[in-house]
């Protein structure tokens, strides 16, 4: 009983620290990505979340926003930077075309970025609002915070 | 200027000139145009006849190589209807550096052949694709996709939207 | 005298104390989940195909030789320009013999060719 009271506790402060400190891996691709350059201006500030670094290197992020069309060239590159990243770690697919392929159905892409990474959260739009990463990042911060000390991969 | 004895036929297209050669007289054409005074290649491409059964193209395949006269601001463009399976043309490469990577664009996406090219390797898709992905006999690819509005349970409720 | 210092003790302590506990706490809560892929090189995505050890060249290993020595010279005029006044001819006179023995030992290394970075 004292143990259980224990690890909740400590859940919660530990899916709390972990959920407001998400830091970004630098993934824009295409368009999206514009629009996750205007999140972290200063109107829209996206580091009052905790995102102030956008890191450039994958083994210092939490996060993979993958905003923009998702090439077959790109797509093995995408899957090993996702595996690059240490746990925990969690995908937003930003975009239509991230999400399903966009208004892009033919050969060159690849139809939706789930195919080949587990995705937490989608955004679709094209290109979502600045505002709607937002709201993105703050239903996975819900998330990660329910998660707990050991995230469910 | 091109001596008339390679040129086979001569146009106006929408305000731009164009001149038809034949295949082989590509490189000696583009080298005169070159010397002249045209010294920069603006693009190089392809053009694939195959869905149009009007029969008023030679080949199937027309390489276009659209040329530009810096100092009088003149442009021109040259056509060659080339066919075969691969279609060969000689590269001109030598003569204009970007022809390079726009000849690997083309081999890329049609298939061309361009004879004495230093590299004519995959530049847009992955190196180990297989097909030509702009010629015509080409499927465009992608997944069905299912509309909501060919699905009764899938429609939205008025009061919801 | 050494209880001036029982502060940066205390600081010291706090400080390994600090950093014990945030690595002891990242490695029990964190998850470690090692596998091949994920142990790779990072070169921005493509599974690394050129080896990461090269040969540099020796021009590194002279450049820094020649600062370590000149650097630590310069290190020995400080405390001589403070206390010159105190040394009076002396000083001046033993430092000139010690500039100049460093001096020639510069000269050489200029006529040699180890100042040219080519």
């Amino acid at each position: 009983m004292g143990k259980n009271i224990l690890t909740t506790t400590l859940g919660k402060v530990v899916g709390w620290g972990r959920g407001n400190s998400v830091w970004p891996a630098q993934f824009g691709l295409a368009c999206c990505a514009i629009e996750m350059i205007a999140t972290a201006t200063a109107g829209v500030d996206i580091g009052r979340f905790g995102s102030e670094a956008f890191r450039a290197s994958p083994r210092q992020s939490d996060l993979m926003i993958v905003s923009g069309r998702v090439s077959q060239k790109m797509a093995p590159i995408l899957r090993t930077i996702y595996d690059q990243m240490p746990e925990p770690k969690w995908v937003i697919s930003m975009g239509a075309c991230a999400s399903t392929g966009g208004i892009f159905n033919n050969y060159a892409l690849l139809q939706g970025v789930d195919k080949i990474v587990p995705v937490d959260v989608y955004i679709p739009g094209c290109p979502p609002r600045p505002e709607d990463l937002l709201n993105a990042l703050m239903i996975l911060q819900e998330r990660i915070k329910a998660q707990g000390i050991l995230p469910q991969q | 200027m091109i001596p008339e004895t390679l040129v086979l036929a001569r146009g106006v297209s929408a305000g731009d000139d164009w001149v038809t050669v034949d295949a082989r007289n590509v490189h000696d054409a583009l080298a005169r145009l070159k010397e002249d005074g045209y010294r920069l290649l603006t693009f190089l491409t392809c053009v694939d006849h195959l869905a149009d059964s009007s029969g008023e193209w030679p080949a199937r395949y027309e390489v276009v190589y659209q040329l530009r006269n810096l100092e009088t601001r003149e442009q021109i463009r040259l056509r060659a209807f080339i066919d075969g399976d691969p279609p060969h043309i000689d590269s001109v490469s030598d003569l204009f550096p970007p022809a390079n990577w726009e000849e690997r664009e083309t081999y890329d996406m049609f298939g061309v052949i361009f004879d004495n090219h230093p590299d004519l390797t995959r530049i847009l898709m992955p190196d180990d694709w297989v097909g030509y992905p702009l010629r015509r006999d080409y499927p465009v690819g992608g997944e069905p996709v299912e509309f909501s509005e060919e699905h009764e349970r899938w429609q939205t409720a008025p009061d919801k939207a | 005298m050494l209880d001036s210092y029982v502060p940066v003790l205390i600081f010291v302590l706090i400080i390994l104390g600090l950093i014990g506990a945030l690595v002891t706490l990242s490695f029990v809560l964190g998850p470690a989940k090692p596998y091949r892929r994920k142990l790779l090189p990072y070169e921005s995505g493509i599974i690394p195909d050129t080896p990461a050890m090269r040969r540099l060249s020796v021009r590194f290993y002279l450049t820094a030789m020649l600062f370590i020595i000149f650097d630590v010279e310069a290190v020995f005029f400080y405390p001589w320009a403070v206390l010159l006044r105190q040394l009076k001819w002396f000083g001046l006179i033993e430092m000139g013999v010690f500039i100049g023995i460093l001096a020639i030992a510069l000269a050489h290394i200029w006529r040699k060719g180890g100042l040219d970075w080519e």
